[in-house]
């Protein structure tokens, strides 16, 4: 009964209470109802969406495309949960790369009016990964989630196919299909990558090496000793303090050199014998780095990539060991004149002939037997698969390119000398073996580096205690 | 007035002045039942202290892991497997040193600091107030962003902050942290700026509590300062210097996040201690059953520690 009253009649405002009571109570059984979906369940039925609104039902889409942790409209009747990061979704902190995944998602939306996906943020990548498996291991992960590329092997069983995605094309360069490909089924959406590669002073390289960077690690510690002679300054350095990049960057030398750390079974396999005379070499290397006066001793305590860029910018060395984000960070830190001369070029290794270099980067999964769902999902990925969406997001984000044709037929990539260094590059990538018993050859290599490059041991003896920690953690 | 009765309707036919006994007579039941008082204190202990306790236990007898949902019971084999782990006794023995010298440089750094407060505030000098909040600030920082702050200061160029003013006072750049001796003692120094703090407050506190008689009786005796602190302070302070070693000899010994940002347990394993150990095994390794062993492990170094401290400092002197 409508009223103009200042004081409304208290039989009304009882019934509006008891009205009001009534929809509270509905709402809180239809968020229940929808709570269901955060198992993963996916189909989170009628009702309320947890935002205030009303379901439609499959009608038309009502409000906007995207929320804050929501893709697609909050009408939408079937929910999906996805594990993700900021910097995959329209919300990422840099703003020009929301912006072309705002694009994006809002098309991916658009098109599905009945799902929505509902976006669990996750911020800390290690407990990341633990999260994820836990919850595979009890039958409870996501139905879309990230995937870091070195894990993807240990997921080959519980991923669905996402071949949709990814056969579409065939110009991935070859690391993608040794990762993501199973049993002739794509596995994961590798959407974007990353290298490693050895920076060096033009300046400096013009004055002792005619320009050149070397190649062979004979070049580099002659070049690196007379720049670090000459100029008083270190001649290369590069991670060799207790974190996974003094594993992940050096690893290039061991798999130019042809070494294996973990077969297709996922057992080490570090003591058969050309395995173990690489493994040697590399750590003959990084012995022969200290010896020869042209790498710090300080590098067994560098466990930051900042302090290779410090080091970098402050004069201290003329080369060293990084990965391509570094550039841009030096772009967005000093003027054009001190940025523009730093150049990259392919790691040097024992021989001219022999190449590699570490590939890491996300890619996006499927955990789910329902059809429905991966095919929503797949929908979602192939976006990002997109030769045109791939090149403004790696622009944008910083990142490299998983599609040869990116780096060909883009010009911000064709023109760009450091991203045709990158994609040579790329033509001999290596991911990280994903399988358990890395994280533990990842950390005797640490161990290894480090009593090497202090003394505390020789490469053979280091060699030997690593392979025998590793098996006997293996054996159990 | 009513009272509502076994049906749940009013009983006329009670009094207020008998609702009024009532119910101070379940106040004073209340008053005399210590239960219903302690119970949620004993509550919170059992689900949040006991219970992970004896889940760590039994998690040590198992092949628990973050990869599998599924387990089974393997008797000691978690333990054995711990303490024939390679590099486990070098592990050991970085730990001995770290704790050893950390809790002493603790507890003499945290005595010479609370004896100096105390005579600060004794004398009304200035500046107490603000010398403690200074040194407490070390004590709330984060183990993890005390670990970054040393390891700026510890850089080994010519910016490093430490290395910055010894190379301007004509010293070479010192490798603090890529020495692994040097780095053992870095971690050791970084931990003990750290724990030092609470030190002086319970050592501070417990200066307090010495009665100031004694000090003028052992002055008419003719003692010395050296004597009185000696003969007087030392005996008074005995029960908080227990309470006190223990309590540091824990948290050093659990230690591990600092030692994380700072140098990672390295270089090799040179400042690898088993809290570290631990922590590897568990989220690096996800074998949560050889991580609940090496906890229950260092959960026996500290009770054996406890009984030690126990039998030197309070029932040699029947405290």
């Amino acid at each position: 009964m409508a009223s103009n009253h200042e004081e409304s009649d208290p039989a009304e405002s009882i019934n509006r209470r008891r009205l009001l009571g009534l929809m509270g109570l509905g709402g809180a059984v239809a968020l229940a109802g929808c709570s269901g979906g955060n198992d993963g369940s996916g189909n989170g039925g009628g009702g309320s969406t947890g935002d205030g609104s009303e379901s439609g039902g499959g009608g038309s889409p009502s409000g906007e495309p995207l929320g804050s942790e929501r893709i697609g409209y909050s009408s939408a009747s079937n929910t999906v949960n996805y594990w993700t990061q900021e910097d995959f979704i329209h919300t990422a902190e840099n703003t020009n790369l929301g912006s072309v995944h705002e694009g994006m998602l809002t098309t991916w939306a658009e098109e599905h009016p009945d799902w929505k996906i509902n976006v669990q943020i996750q911020t800390n990548l290690e407990q990341f990964k633990t999260k994820l498996l836990q919850a595979n291991a009890s039958n409870n992960a996501p139905p879309m989630s990230e995937v870091d590329s070195f894990w993807v092997p240990q997921f080959y069983g519980d991923l669905a196919s996402v071949d949709e995605a990814m056969q579409e094309y065939d110009d991935w360069y070859p690391f993608v299909e040794n990762v993501a490909k199973n049993e002739g089924s794509w596995r994961a959406v590798w959407q974007n990558t990353d290298c490693r590669a050895l920076y060096y002073r033009k300046d400096l390289l013009d004055e002792y090496n005619e320009g050149n960077p070397p190649e062979t690690w004979d070049e580099l510690v002659d070049v690196g000793s007379a720049i670090a002679d000459g100029e008083n300054m270190n001649g290369y350095m590069y991670n060799g303090g207790r974190w996974e990049a003094t594993t992940f960057d050096n690893l290039a030398h061991f798999w130019a050199l042809g070494g294996t750390l973990i077969d297709d079974q996922g057992a080490p396999v570090l003591d058969e014998s050309e395995n173990r005379s690489a493994l040697v070499e590399v750590m003959k290397w990084f012995k022969r780095t200290i010896d020869s006066g042209i790498t710090p001793q300080r590098v067994a305590n560098i466990n930051d990539y900042a302090q290779l860029r410090e080091a970098a910018l402050n004069d201290q060395t003329a080369m060293f060991l990084g990965g391509n984000w570094q550039i841009s960070t030096m772009k967005s830190m000093v003027d054009e004149d001190v940025w523009s001369n730093w150049k990259v070029a392919p790691i040097p290794q024992k021989n001219a002939d022999i190449a590699a270099t570490g590939v890491g980067g996300w890619t996006k999964g499927v955990f789910t037997d329902d059809e429905e769902q991966r095919k929503v999902a797949v929908d979602l990925y192939s976006l990002f698969t997109d030769s045109g969406n791939m090149a403004q997001r790696c622009r944008e984000g910083g990142f490299l390119p998983t599609r040869q044709s990116v780096f060909e037929e883009n010009e911000f990539f064709s023109e760009d000398e450091y991203f045709q260094v990158y994609s040579k590059l790329l033509e001999n990538g290596r991911a990280r073996p994903g399988y358990p018993i890395y994280t533990t050859v990842s950390s005797e290599w640490q161990i290894a580096a480090g009593e090497v490059i202090t003394g505390q041991s020789d490469p053979e003896t280091a060699v030997r205690n690593m392979i025998n920690n590793v098996n006997s953690e293996y054996d159990g | 007035m009513s009272t509502e009765t076994d049906t749940g309707t009013k009983d006329p036919s009670v009094t207020g002045t008998e609702r009024l006994r009532s119910a101070l007579g379940r106040f004073v039941w209340l008053q005399e039942n210590p239960i219903p008082w302690v119970f949620p204190a004993i509550a919170v202990l059992l689900a949040f202290r006991l219970y992970p306790l004896v889940e760590v236990v039994r998690m040590s007898f198992t092949d628990m892991s973050l990869l599998s949902d599924s387990y089974s019971y393997v008797g000691i084999e978690q333990y054995l497997d711990v303490l024939s782990a390679p590099g486990f006794w070098t592990m050991a023995r970085v730990t001995l040193i770290f704790v050893a010298i950390s809790v002493i440089g603790q507890i003499v750094l945290g005595l010479i600091l609370a004896m100096a407060i105390d005579y600060g505030v004794k004398k009304h000098i200035r500046g107490s107030v603000s010398t403690r909040i200074a040194v407490l600030s070390a004590w709330v920082i984060p183990g993890i962003v005390i670990g970054i702050i040393w390891q700026l200061m510890m850089i080994e160029a010519p910016y490093g902050v430490l290395n910055f003013f010894l190379t301007q006072l004509g010293f070479d750049v010192v490798a603090w942290l890529s020495d692994p001796q040097m780095a053992l003692l870095s971690v050791i120094t970084a931990n003990t700026w750290r724990g030092t703090a609470f030190s002086m407050i319970m050592l501070y506190a417990g200066l307090q509590q010495v009665p100031q008689q004694l000090y003028a009786a052992a002055k008419i005796d003719g003692a010395s300062a050296i004597q009185r602190f000696r003969h007087v302070t030392i005996p008074q302070i005995k029960p908080v210097v227990f309470i006190n070693l223990v309590l540091i000899t824990i948290y050093t010994l659990n230690t591990f996040d600092m030692i994380i940002s700072l140098t990672g347990g390295g270089p090799g394993r040179a400042t690898q201690v088993l809290a570290l150990f631990m922590y590897f095994k568990g989220f690096q390794s996800f074998n949560l059953g050889e991580a609940a062993a090496i906890a229950v492990l260092m959960l026996l170094v500290n009770v054996v520690m406890t009984f030690v401290y126990m039998r030197f400092l309070i029932e040699e002197e029947g405290i």
